[in-house]
């Protein structure tokens, strides 16, 4: 058995070494991403100066990039989810160093995930029309339509989220205040809390970590699930499928692990936390990956084969049309991202290196944003009455939101790992055994190939 | 007026062995407040539950009985009908209903968590000392007279 | 609403009637190109069969006004509901734009205002006042004339009795000339659409998804 002994000091030096220093990087990183989001808000400002034409949706084809990129975004956000809590209530030590990473992918993707419905709007100044509120037109949100359930759904769970990042964050906040002076100080302390590490205290805040935990998993797969009735509640073909709801969340979890992953090898390599993120984590989450794959193939395959074998006229139209139509390159390319490449390299020992779980996600996460165009859009573009069939191609407005909101997610995190330390340090430190000094010892036994860190 | 006696401790078992000295000499348990950068998982003997659990729940039901009158009186008040479906529509009712249960459960969670937590109100941060953030571990004593605080100030810092 | 289809010889006088009647927008030729321009009714034509012997199949398609209209529960603003006389109505005022209701309806019979109306002079003083305006990012379609429905009801109980044949004409009805549309209240047993419907040519579209369309068509006589 190999031991590594590590202070305390150490880890906290490492640890915050972010929060406490600021590179170059980070000014470059800001100011790129910064960039980004400027330009996406500059293309919405034209939108709404001119109106939504200046998009490339027409009709037949209402959504497009538009609904792609809030799908896209909440499951992004299904990261946090999965990791922090499934992995917390099942008492997986190997989550520690990984928790805050997903719960602010979470937070941020949801964020940004949640501006699309508005965004998307002919008229988004009235977008609050959406949220009930007493008023004396005695109107009424329509609580029918799945465009309010989203609503509620995406609500609850940023709330939700938000609350279960902040409460395990309290004590790492705490330890900055303490390592402060000044407005910084004044700052965390009001954060905070007043936070002072009673044994109470941890007592009470695992407690309700461990409530949030249970709460958090049933809303987020309520929350993908009410996105896909988005699409499931209605007639079209190959739109009303039973099969949208897990299929919706399975591919979130996916996209969720595969963004994860990709945050990681970042972190790891530019905040150089090489011994905290290590291979042992990568290959966990690449076997989560490997998982999810398969059952996103099994989806997919499920889904396809039901339509095909039915041959119903309306829903074969749109079928052809993705498996050897016009919108074949791009399907085959998703398959080719999502499970055809992604698997082989997640399920070999050999392969699924750092550098092959951050490639394979890197090809999973582009794949999940053409498949959530691949579901939208060819089924909009094959209505029932041909004579109204249509095509569809983006304009620069839409490509510039698109990225820029990819530019604002980086952006919101990078400033984020400036502000807090991005791995949990009093829960990194919990997971290892006191020494007498104390060191910390991080164990490993090369006969379970794993390490408990 | 009573007076905080505090104690640094460089690990764990120094701290846990002036915990017994402490008990030893008969300092009530109550009085004893154990800091550290790090849930220890002490016994906690004589600690009252937490009821953070049955405050979710209750927040939970809370939610609920809103959602419930929300979706209802407002669709009965808005009074029109959209295709076909009846006025009151429980199973898409529910589905608001679900999300407003959950939300209330969030929201009673947090709440209870930094009432019984004792966060978040003046005077939180007393009898504390920074080197908690050391990693190092701080027993205060709280003592009603200067008996008691001379016991405690011996075992807490000796020499 | 009753549609003759062995009547219809696919002349479009139907689609600019109504045009004019409910100040529907033109919207240019690159804008048509993108699949934009906005056609309240329709005539969908369809070719059967090669050549020399070529049918040309017309069908006038408009909203159906669904007794079950897919459209709207999916409203996240009761913009569109359904009225106590049967037609599904579009509230402009109340529209956000979120085109939900456009994608759930099977007949594509929805239209969507991308951008802001413009009417070159001199159509700008062709306008008819009873029929609102619509704005930029709003969804419209047809109201089998609503204008006229009410007028007609008003007349109704100015005179004291009930709405009968020939008291509403919608634009499109009006228009055409081989008489291939009827309008009237199926409610009524004696009104023509009421006979009509229950011609063994009656089909509805898109039966099979159970919307319930109010528009009857005649069709399989030759």
């Amino acid at each position: 058995m190999r031991a590594e002994q590590r202070t305390n000091a150490k880890i906290d030096k490492d640890l915050l070494r972010p929060v406490m220093n600021t590179g170059r990087g980070w000014y470059i990183t800001v100011a790129l991403s910064g960039a980004m989001f400027l330009a996406a808000i500059g293309a919405f400002g034209y939108q709404l100066a001119r109106g939504i034409g200046v998009w490339g949706i027409n009709r037949p084809v209402m959504w497009a990039f538009d609904v792609t990129n809030f799908v896209f975004w909440i499951g992004i956000s299904h990261a946090g989810t999965l990791i922090s809590a499934i992995l917390r209530v099942t008492g997986a030590e190997w989550r520690r160093p990984v928790t805050r990473c997903a719960e602010a992918i979470t937070v941020f993707a949801l964020m940004i995930g949640a501006m699309f419905p508005i965004i998307h709007l002919g008229r988004p100044w009235l977008f609050y029309w959406l949220v009930p509120y007493p008023n004396e037109r005695g109107l009424w949100p329509n609580f029918r339509s799945p465009l309010a359930w989203d609503f509620f759904a995406i609500n609850t769970y940023l709330l939700g989220s938000l609350v279960y990042l902040y409460l395990p964050l309290i004590p790492d906040v705490a330890l900055v205040r303490d390592r402060s002076n000044g407005l910084r100080k004044r700052l965390y302390g009001a954060l905070s809390l007043g936070w002072r590490g009673t044994q109470l205290q941890w007592a009470r805040l695992e407690k309700a970590v461990q409530v949030m935990a249970v709460v958090i998993i049933p809303v987020a797969v309520s929350v993908h699930t009410i996105v896909s009735w988005d699409f499931a509640m209605t007639i079209r073909p190959m739109w009303h499928s039973t099969i949208f709801g897990p299929y919706f969340v399975a591919g979130a979890i996916f996209s969720g692990i595969a963004a994860l992953i990709l945050a990681m090898g970042v972190i790891r390599r530019v905040f150089h936390l090489e011994e905290y993120l290590r291979p042992v984590h990568f290959n966990n989450l690449g076997l989560l990956l490997l998982t999810m794959s398969l059952i996103w193939f099994y989806f997919t395959f499920s889904e396809y084969l039901t339509v095909w074998y039915g041959n119903q006229p309306g829903e074969m139209e749109v079928f052809r049309s993705k498996i050897s139509g016009a919108y074949a390159p791009l399907f085959w390319g998703m398959v080719l991202c999502c499970f055809v490449i992604p698997a082989p390299v997640l399920a070999f020992k050999r392969l699924r290196t750092i550098r092959g779980t951050v490639i394979a996600s890197a090809l999973v996460v582009a794949g999940m944003w053409v498949e959530r165009f691949l579901i939208i859009v060819p089924t909009l573009a094959k209505p029932e009455l041909s004579f109204n069939w249509g095509s569809y191609r983006p304009t620069w407005v839409e490509v510039t939101l698109a990225f820029g909101t990819v530019g604002y997610f980086v952006l919101l995190y990078t400033v984020f790992t400036k502000l807090f330390p991005i791995i949990a340090v009093w829960e990194y430190k919990e997971g290892l055994p006191f020494g007498e000094h104390g060191e910390r010892t991080i164990v490993s036994t090369p006969e379970a190939g794993l390490e408990s860190a | 007026m009573t007076v905080n006696e505090l104690g640094v401790f460089d690990s764990p078992q120094e701290a846990i062995a002036a915990l017994r000295e402490l008990k030893r000499e008969g300092v009530p348990a109550s009085s004893i407040t154990v800091m550290s950068s790090e849930p220890l998982h002490l016994e906690t003997d004589g600690a009252p539950a937490s009821r953070i659990g049955g405050f979710a729940i209750a927040g939970g039901l809370i939610g609920a009985g809103f959602a419930l009158v929300l979706t209802s009186w407002t669709s009965r008040q808005v009074g029109l009908v959209t295709g076909g479906m009846p006025i009151i529509s429980p199973w898409a009712f529910g589905i608001v209903v679900f999300e407003l249960t959950a939300l209330g459960a969030i929201l009673a969670t947090l709440g209870r968590m930094i009432y019984e937590a004792g966060l978040a109100r003046p005077g939180a941060l007393i009898a504390y000392d920074r080197a908690v953030a050391d990693g190092r571990i701080v027993v205060s004593v709280n003592c009603v007279d200067d008996a008691a605080c001379e016991i405690a100030r011996n075992i807490l810092t000796p020499s | 609403m009753v549609i003759d289809l062995d009547r219809c010889t696919g002349c479009e006088a139907c689609v600019v009637a109504c045009r004019v009647e409910n100040n529907i927008p033109t919207v240019g030729p690159e804008e048509a190109a993108k699949g934009r321009s906005i056609n309240w009714i329709r005539v969908e034509r369809y070719f059967e069969g090669e050549y020399p012997d070529v049918k040309a199949r017309f069908m006038p398609v408009l909203c159906q006004h669904c007794e079950e209209a897919p459209c709207e529960p999916v409203c996240p603003v009761y913009a569109t509901y359904h009225t106590d006389e049967g037609l599904n109505a579009q509230v402009y005022n109340r529209c956000v734009g979120t085109r939900y209701c456009a994608n759930n309806c099977p007949y594509t019979v929805r239209f969507f205002n991308f951008f802001n109306p413009v009417w070159d002079a001199p159509l700008d003083k062709a306008l008819n006042p009873e029929v609102s305006v619509r704005t930029g990012g709003v969804m419209e379609k047809c109201t089998f004339c609503i204008q006229r429905i009410r007028k007609g009801e008003d007349k109704a109980r100015d005179e004291r009795r009930e709405v009968r044949d020939g008291d509403v004409t919608p634009a499109c009805v009006q228009t055409c000339e081989t008489k291939a549309m009827y309008f009237g209240n199926i409610a009524d047993p004696e009104s023509e659409v009421s006979k009509l419907s229950k011609s063994n040519r009656a089909m509805r579209l898109l039966d099979e998804l159970g919307t319930k369309p109010r528009v009857v068509y005649l069709n399989k006589g030759d």
